[in-house]
């Protein structure tokens, strides 16, 4: 069986629910409360395929640094990159779409995939989500009620493991 | 913790040697606590890169530091300078910041969004406002020509019927109007320029129509193949689509033309045919728009009223036929 150490990258604006996402994934929890990731955080997770085994790294960058454009030099070496965008601000998804298009265009071979969050938003009153009927993702998520989360990330391990 | 620590590991990553503010054992693989450093075969991408406010946490407690991999003889040396205090307040500040940012994002979005809303009521009563002002006219002058007949006077009768006639049939038209003011949902201009792309009109064309049971050879492109429009994909779509479910299928054509006008604009004209009451055979309709071709388009806004006044005709003109088909 063979088994492989990926390390996986998210990347998105401030808010988008980069932490909260891969808390739901590795520790099945969520918090309403928001704080800022300032730097980096590094999670573990080991997922099992009947043919191999991938034990995720997943880097967790601050919105910020995403913002500033350092996070170039976190992507070294990464095997996979999750892009996230907030369903209920199109500005991060502009955002997104302009980092996946020079990351498209750079020599860096990653697998990608990106997350459409918050889907527990959507029909919110509060919020107008009609924008993404346009948008471009490959999941529809949801941090709070775990939609998709699992999904995403193991689609995202199995890609890796395949292409290996 | 103090402020500078370190750990000395092998090859393997497994520690042999440490200065922490916490005891661990030795012989321990260095992923135990930072997972950063758990995969030896991507050290390469890490020696001698300063990594701030890096978060780990160890027996429940949190720590925030700058850390660095260094490479030596007999493995590496990962040197931690701890910043937890400092970090822990700047994300306070972050949060706070950020959850600033976030709100007036939201505020932004609602104004933006009450003032699409408000400025698509306003095409919407306008263009009714002109559907209907015709007829309104046209009831007025009637009951105002009813004044000066006689119905004492037997040959008045006929003016008189004619004058309800005419009323009756100006009340059916407004009604019609209103009827099918669902056209709306269809051509909504302030959605236009959101997320506006550009577009290739023959691709976009086929996306559509293979969504249609119109046959393939009905629907005739009379523009080059490398046609590009500018604007938000869903309207179009949903603009074409009005169209392409108006058309009576059988036996009849929509021919879609364009070309080059005015330098940011293409002329686009939908040919399509609807069946009239009065004629035996469906009758050929056309509909012309003006579409954006540049992303320029957005900052001129005597352009976009060009383009707002032809979808404003359009709906007149398809108020007008849908009238036609009801008469």
């Amino acid at each position: 069986m063979q088994k492989i150490i990926a390390k996986i990258v998210l990347l998105g604006s401030v808010g988008v629910g980069k932490t909260s996402l891969t808390r739901q994934f590795v520790q099945n929890k969520f918090s309403e409360e928001y704080q800022s990731t300032i730097g980096v955080k590094v999670d573990k997770k080991v997922i099992t395929f009947s043919d191999g085994q991938v034990d995720l790294l997943i880097w967790d960058l601050a919105g910020e640094i995403y913002q500033s454009e350092l996070f170039r030099k976190y992507l070294q070496g990464a095997s996979g990159v999750i892009g996230i965008y907030d369903i209920t601000r199109p500005s991060t998804h502009t955002k997104l779409q302009e980092v996946f298009e020079e990351l498209d265009a750079s020599k860096m071979n990653m697998h990608k995939i990106i997350l459409a969050n918050k889907s527990d938003l959507s029909g919110d009153e509060n919020y107008n989500t009609q924008i993404n009927e346009s948008h471009t993702y490959n999941y529809l998520t949801s941090a709070k009620t775990g939609e998709n989360v699992n999904e995403a990330f193991t689609h995202l391990a199995r890609t890796i493991l395949s292409s290996i | 913790m103090k402020k500078t620590h370190y750990f000395i590991i092998d090859h393997k990553g497994i520690i042999v040697d440490y200065s922490m503010p916490f005891d661990i054992d030795l012989n321990v693989h260095i992923e135990q606590i930072l997972p950063l450093y758990s995969s030896i075969n991507s050290y390469q991408y890490l020696i001698d890169l300063v990594i701030e406010a890096y978060e780990f946490t160890y027996k429940n407690k949190q720590y925030i530091v700058d850390t660095i991999l260094k490479k030596e003889v007999t493995g590496y040396r990962v040197i931690l300078d701890d910043r937890t205090s400092v970090y822990r307040q700047k994300s306070k500040e972050q949060t706070e910041k950020n959850k600033l940012l976030i709100e007036q994002e939201y505020a932004e979005l609602r104004h933006k969004y009450t003032a699409t809303k408000n400025k698509y009521m306003d095409f919407v009563l306008s263009t009714i406002h002109q559907m209907v002002q015709d007829s309104h006219y046209k009831i007025k002058q009637s009951l105002e020509s009813l004044s000066s007949v006689n119905t004492y006077v037997k040959d008045d009768q006929s003016k008189i019927d004619d004058i309800i006639k005419t009323i009756q049939g100006e009340i059916t038209h407004i009604e019609n109007s209103f009827t099918h003011s669902t056209v709306f949902n269809h051509i909504d201009p302030t959605t236009l320029l959101d997320n506006a792309e550009y577009i290739n009109l023959n691709e976009l064309v086929t996306e559509i129509k293979s969504e249609y049971s119109i046959e393939a050879g009905n629907i005739e492109l009379v523009f080059p193949t490398g046609t590009i429009i500018y604007g938000n994909r869903m309207f179009y779509r949903n603009l074409l689509n009005y169209y392409f479910g108006k058309s009576e299928k059988v036996n009849n054509k929509i021919i879609l033309r364009a070309e080059k006008c005015e330098g940011k604009l293409l002329n686009f004209k939908i040919t399509y045919y609807l069946k009239l009451k009065e004629f035996r055979l469906p009758q050929e309709f056309v509909q012309t728009f003006k579409f954006p071709i540049d992303k320029k388009v957005e900052s001129d806004k005597e352009i976009i009223e060009i383009v707002f006044k032809t979808l404003k005709n359009a709906i007149l003109k398809q108020a007008y036929y849908i009238n036609q088909i009801a008469a």
